[in-house]
């Protein structure tokens, strides 16, 4: 037998959580009621449906706590490293050391639409010379700006190269204002000519072992830069341990995405699958807490499996997700329209995939930060989501654009089309917005006609 | 000889004359720009390179650099369809001594893509010769003049703000668009002591101001002393459409001069709007003797 265990509005989780806690619900140290997040200006919580879980409940806290974590590890007279744009890589660098986190102030795309605009922050980076024609992540200038977020990093190490232009200038202006950035080099990962000597980053694909050098060699230099933050040097052996900390994050993460995008019914709703990934990049500031709360809904996806509940009804169609979109209720959407999550690539898979333990441990974060997506050829990009689709069975893909982001024009023409003559799947090219409100009509109907096509081409 | 169509600054050309090869950049024109032509979200100069490529019956090499995300992407969708060899340079951002390697592999790379183009034949000799660097025939005078700035302009584009200036009794001083970069790089020297050709070159390339370079203040402060040194009364930036490096340029320079300053936005099409145009007829009047 089959049920469903109800995805619950934030309303309905104040008595949920009564409930669990008179029924001896133990909490981690920023755990608390959801509804503190509303009331503190994440607005946008009110329009979403959450899983009903402890253990989601748990990933929520973790990361709607990350700015105060952050500065009660100041207080205590840890040190901040900003770090951007790569996307997983520099921030092993940083927890290597004993008074560094790290965390990506590129995720302030994304306070705008906690915060439903009314944080200010997109029209104190239009000020700045950065309009609507960049993409949301322009809120990281405002965000520097007005110091109201979070606490201002004590260094920051931005990755630029092959990174979109969108991310280059955003931070570019963080620098006129007057920010230090330590910038470093992140090539186009090229494909090896001829008998070029060559390492494989996955099962099909490889670069040139020169670029791994190259980008070694910045990462020594990020490292060398570290050290005169910390005050500290750098210990080979702690290095290799945080490698294989994470490793032991990505295995777990590894786990749940599996469990979750193979099983007949879906066992963990779509925007606690995407919040889940987010984890993978930077740890949200903490990888021992983050370990804890992957460990956990882990076991809640287990049970579920184990005793048939789902979170959606089975026939829901199995959709493969491309690109973060700027509005996370987005993810809810795709629900009520009768998808669900069934593979992803949210522009990071390299922060997904295990560091390779058995080289030197800069040559395996070199390699890893090569695997990028965004930094080789969209070409291979959509090879590799294509080959993922196949894995997962996913029945139908969303192509989701980012407003004004600079790669999306050309990337996803290529990687659609890809897509579209191989895969016969159907491939839905939709833009979300920073809050899809105005559109969720227009978007509703385009994510209704994808999965009733689908529904159609089903064996009767 | 092959004809080797390139559009980027970054791409040397005294090693395309060096290898026995012709180095063309085309003279792109907003009209060349097909009504039909697929250019939503994307910037009009790359669309406007690929459609001369495209209309080109000559070439034998295309190049293209990942100087900015919109050209490194342009060229997968170009070289689909090309049935001549495509070579992508990697344009590294920094100055580091990483970057520095990266671009004398990349020239060292392109050394060997021109070895296998029909009739190549190296000579080193050559790559010391005074190259014709383009230029758009700006000049310092004593009429009062005006910098230009920003994203490639577009040939016809560039003739027709001409004759408008030239109406206002006012002249073109400074020329600081991205067609005209490599006419501030450093001549290549045969006496400097770098025993690597490649190393010389990527040096020598390095030292080009360029928008997308980081840090980010060298360039603005090069291009604000350029503009000073000219004595402008005034500063058009052009501003294509989807072109991330140049849209905040309004803010950096007028932060940072007391000039007049006018952003002119090209059209979705390439082409300088009557809208535009009437803009800056307005901004020239202000600035006329």
């Amino acid at each position: 037998m089959n049920t469903l265990s109800p995805q619950l509005t934030l309303n309905q989780w104040k008595n949920r959580y009564c409930y669990l806690r008179d029924n001896g619900m133990v909490e981690r140290f920023y755990g608390g009621p959801l509804q503190r997040h509303f009331d503190a200006g994440d607005k946008r919580l009110g329009r979403l449906q959450f899983d009903n879980s402890p253990a989601a409940l748990a990933l929520w806290n973790l990361i709607l706590t990350e700015e105060d974590r952050l500065r009660l590890w100041r207080h205590k007279g840890g040190k901040i490293i900003g770090t951007m744009k790569d996307l997983g890589t520099t921030p092993i660098l940083a927890y290597a050391f004993d008074n560094l986190v790290a965390f990506y102030p590129d995720a302030a795309w994304w306070i705008p639409c906690f915060k439903q605009h009314q944080d200010g922050l997109f029209e104190l980076a239009a000020k700045n010379g950065l309009d609507a024609v960049f993409c949301p992540v322009r809120a990281m200038v405002g965000a520097f700006i007005n110091e109201q977020h979070f606490p201002i990093p004590d260094a920051l190490i931005c990755a630029v190269g092959a990174v979109c232009d969108d991310f280059s200038v955003v931070a570019g202006r963080l620098e006129t204002l007057g920010r230090d950035i330590f910038w470093w080099e992140l090539p186009h990962a090229r494909i090896p000519e001829g008998d070029e000597p060559a390492v494989l980053i996955d099962d099909k694909q490889s670069i040139p072992c020169r670029q791994v050098q190259l980008v070694r060699q910045e990462l020594i230099r990020i490292t060398e830069f570290l050290e005169k933050v910390s005050g500290t040097r750098l210990s080979q052996v702690r290095l290799s341990k945080t490698i294989q900390k994470v490793n032991c994050i990505r295995r777990l993460l590894e786990t749940l995405r599996s469990l979750v995008f193979k099983s007949p019914q879906c066992p963990l709703g779509a925007l606690e699958m995407m919040l889940t990934e987010m984890l993978a990049i930077h740890f949200c500031s903490d990888p021992d807490e983050t370990e804890i709360v992957l460990a956990g809904l882990l076991r809640e996806v287990q049970e579920r499996i184990a005793s048939g509940v789902g979170v959606l009804p089975r026939n829901a169609v199995r959709v493969f997700w491309i690109n973060p979109p700027a509005d996370i209720s987005a993810m809810n959407l795709l629900e009520r329209c009768g998808g669900r999550l069934c593979g992803t690539e949210f522009m990071f898979p390299h922060a997904l995939k295990c560091i390779d333990e058995t080289c030197d441990p800069f040559t395996a974060l070199a390699k890893a930060a090569l695997s990028d997506p965004m930094i080789g050829s969209s070409q291979q990009r959509a090879e590799r989501i294509a080959r993922q689709i196949e894995t997962l069975n996913s029945e139908a893909v969303v192509m989701c654009r980012i407003p004004g982001a600079s790669h999306c024009a050309v990337e996803s023409r290529i990687i659609a089309n890809l897509l579209r003559e191989r895969m016969n799947r159907p491939v839905l090219d939709i833009e979300i917005p920073t809050l899809i409100d105005p559109y969720e009509t227009s978007l509703t109907t385009r994510l209704e006609a994808l999965t009733e096509t689908v529904r159609s081409r089903r064996p009767l | 000889m092959a004809k080797v169509y390139y559009t980027c600054p970054y791409v040397p050309i005294e090693l395309i004359i060096a290898s026995g090869h012709e180095p063309l950049r085309p003279q792109c024109a907003a009209k060349s720009l097909a009504a039909e032509a697929e250019t939503e979200g994307l910037c009009v100069w790359a669309a406007g390179f690929v459609q001369t490529l495209m209309q080109q019956t000559d070439i034998d090499a295309a190049i293209f650099t990942t100087a900015c995300d919109q050209m490194r992407r342009t060229c997968e969708l170009y070289a689909e369809h090309s049935k001549s060899p495509v070579f992508l340079l990697n344009v590294p951002k920094t100055g580091s001594p990483a970057a520095q390697a990266i671009l004398s592999d990349e020239y060292r790379r392109f050394a060997g893509f021109l070895a296998n183009l029909p009739g190549a034949k190296f000579a080193c000799k050559a790559m010391f010769l005074k190259q014709d660097i383009p230029n758009r025939g700006c000049s310092f005078s004593s009429e009062k003049g005006l910098a230009l700035i920003g994203g490639p302009l577009f040939e016809d584009d560039f003739k027709m703000l001409s004759r408008l200036v030239a109406g206002f009794r006012l002249n073109i001083c400074f020329d600081g668009t991205e067609s005209v970069w490599p006419q501030y790089r450093l001549p290549l020297s045969q006496t400097q002591t770098t025993a690597d050709l490649f190393e010389l070159l990527a040096d020598n390339y390095l030292s080009m101001p360029a928008v997308w370079k980081r840090p980010v203040p060298p360039f603005w402060n090069w291009l604000i002393e350029q503009i000073q040194l000219s004595r402008a009364c005034g500063v058009i930036i052009i501003q294509h459409p989807f072109c991330d490096y140049w849209r905040p340029a309004i803010y950096d320079i007028k932060c940072r001069i007391n000039t007049p300053v006018v952003m002119i936005e090209t059209g979705e099409g390439g082409s300088l709007s009557a809208a535009a145009l009437l803009r800056l007829e307005a901004f020239l009047e202000q600035c006329m003797p």
